[in-house]
């Protein structure tokens, strides 16, 4: 269980978090989304130890996280920048002083990534592509099977086969050994699927954390004749709307009743899912 | 997991590497020198002796890459206070195995010397003539561990990128300046003059390496953990 009471944390002066009480069981799948300055990284990075947090606590199960050994050794995180050791070192020597360092890291797991990512031991990390440099750092974050294992944007570079890959092989590890991961990104709607719960930051308050399930049904599709939907759609919110001929497709925010759910029926209307980045755009302001 | 895991890390890779740098660094001195002797004649002085001041600085820099240790550390779960014990402990190790063999080229210079018919002459703010082994290992060891100490808590100081981590290149001047005028690597005009007792000198290092344990420990105890600009 992760536990943050009033967490705050400054730059300067000038709030970047604001104070956040957050309770995260364990063993769940957490997706953390915000836009571009709105906390993820410095969350991710006072639940981590990375930083002191300038008030409040961060506990992970009852103690506390910053400069304890017994936590931190527990807790994985991979940042965007891909840089889990010296630039100078080849992946083989890092995956060495990984397996040295951290109690729970599993060197056979590791070469096994590192096999299926196509990357070979002997390349030096400041000689990677920035895909590659994002892959191994996976790679590393897996195979650390730390209990709070956290990605912030760990997948940025790599192409869509490798970032499937990972999507894959992180479904697969959490069923085999079941913890705690927390995926920060902006590809919502390529890692949602992922996702048990999800956090959504913004300008560094939480402004909520539910399930995914009870967050897609806070939106609706409509798709019919144009008129018909702009009809039913009259005094909702709409989200969004594309057109295609005469038929349309509007994405409204909040649930429909059955009454209206019924409307739809005898208009033959169809209503379907809502995707979780339309919502996530709505709740943080709209498209600017 | 066995305990010390960051100096245990550091001595099993970096102590090699720095190990197998050294004798590469005075195979280079040992071509100056021969081609100095082939241009003007019998050498005058060590060659391994005036490397010396070179060495100092290069353990400056070397000491100055210590926030990328410690992120490292960071990352893979180990914590700013283990750091701040462990690779202060794996610099002294460093030093005094460099500073043996160091002292170990220069008695192998002395053969060589000796054979040549050439003077083994050191330079004259060095605390230490030819042939003293015991005072050329204290003056080395403390020459290490002075600057691999100063330069692990400049770096950690000016990473923290503030105001008061820009204030520790003055501890850090008055370490490298006094230090320096101690064991005799360094010297200005205003500070000048080796200890030529080695307990005396052993007695200076290691206060001066406490003063460097102590800053280190307060710029690094509670550094934040800063995020590169991806490429």
């Amino acid at each position: 269980m992760i536990t943050t009471s009033a967490l705050q944390v400054r730059f300067d002066g000038t709030p970047a978090l604001h104070p956040l009480d957050l309770e995260l069981p364990a063993g769940r799948i957490y997706g953390l989304l915000g836009r571009n300055g709105a906390g993820k990284t410095t969350l991710l990075s006072a639940l981590a130890g990375f930083r002191k947090p300038s008030a409040g606590t961060v506990l992970l199960d009852g103690e506390p996280v910053f400069e304890n050994l017994r936590n931190t050794t527990r807790i994985c995180l991979i940042r965007d920048d891909g840089m889990v050791g010296d630039g100078t070192d080849n992946l083989r020597d890092i995956l060495a002083m990984a397996a040295m360092l951290r109690p729970t890291f599993d060197a056979g797991y590791a070469a096994e990534l590192l096999d299926r990512f196509g990357l070979s031991r002997r390349q030096r990390l400041g000689a990677l592509s920035r895909g590659q440099r994002s892959a191994f750092a996976i790679v590393v974050g897996l195979a650390s099977r730390a209990p709070l294992t956290m990605f912030d944007e760990a997948h940025l570079g790599m192409d869509a086969a490798n970032r499937q890959l990972f999507h894959d092989e992180l479904l697969r590890d959490y069923l085999a050994h079941p913890r705690t991961f927390v995926l920060s990104t902006h590809l919502i709607e390529e890692q949602s699927p992922l996702f048990e719960q999800v956090l959504i930051l913004h300008e560094g308050r939480l402004l909520l954390h539910c399930d995914i399930d009870d967050l897609r049904e806070r939106g609706v599709s409509v798709t019919g004749p144009a008129q018909i939907v702009d009809d039913f759609v009259y005094g909702l919110t709409v989200l969004s709307q594309r057109t295609l001929g005469p038929t349309k497709q509007v994405t409204v925010f909040g649930g429909l009743d059955d009454e209206r759910r019924a409307l739809a029926g005898t208009y033959h209307l169809e209503l379907g899912p809502v995707t979780v980045q339309d919502l996530f755009i709505h709740l943080t302001g709209g498209v600017p | 997991m066995r305990r010390f895991p960051i100096a245990r890390f550091l001595l099993s890779t970096h102590l090699p590497f720095l190990a197998i740098v050294l004798p590469a660094m005075y195979l280079l001195v040992g071509v100056i020198v021969a081609v100095a002797v082939l241009m003007r004649g019998p050498a005058t002085v060590s060659g391994v002796d005036l490397s010396g001041q070179v060495l100092h600085w290069l353990a400056v820099g070397y000491g100055y890459s210590a926030p990328g240790l410690l992120g490292t550390m960071l990352v893979h779960g180990r914590t700013r206070r283990e750091f701040a014990t462990q690779h202060p402990a794996f610099q002294l190790v460093t030093a005094v195995v460099l500073a043996a063999l160091i002292t170990g080229v220069y008695a192998v210079e002395a053969v060589l010397y000796r054979a040549a018919g050439w003077t083994q002459a050191m330079q004259p703010d060095r605390p230490f003539e030819a042939g003293d082994y015991p005072m050329i290992f204290v003056a080395n060891l403390s020459m290490l561990a002075i600057a691999l100490l100063t330069g692990a808590f400049v770096g950690v100081a000016l990473y923290r990128r503030t105001a008061t981590g820009a204030l520790a290149l003055l501890p850090a001047a008055a370490l490298l300046t006094y230090g320096g005028a101690a064991h005799g690597y360094f010297s200005l005009p205003f500070a000048q003059g080796a200890m030529q007792s080695g307990p005396a000198l052993l007695a200076v290092t290691a206060a001066a390496v406490v003063i460097g344990w102590a800053l280190l420990w307060a710029y690094a105890r509670d550094v934040p953990l800063g995020n590169k600009v991806p490429a």
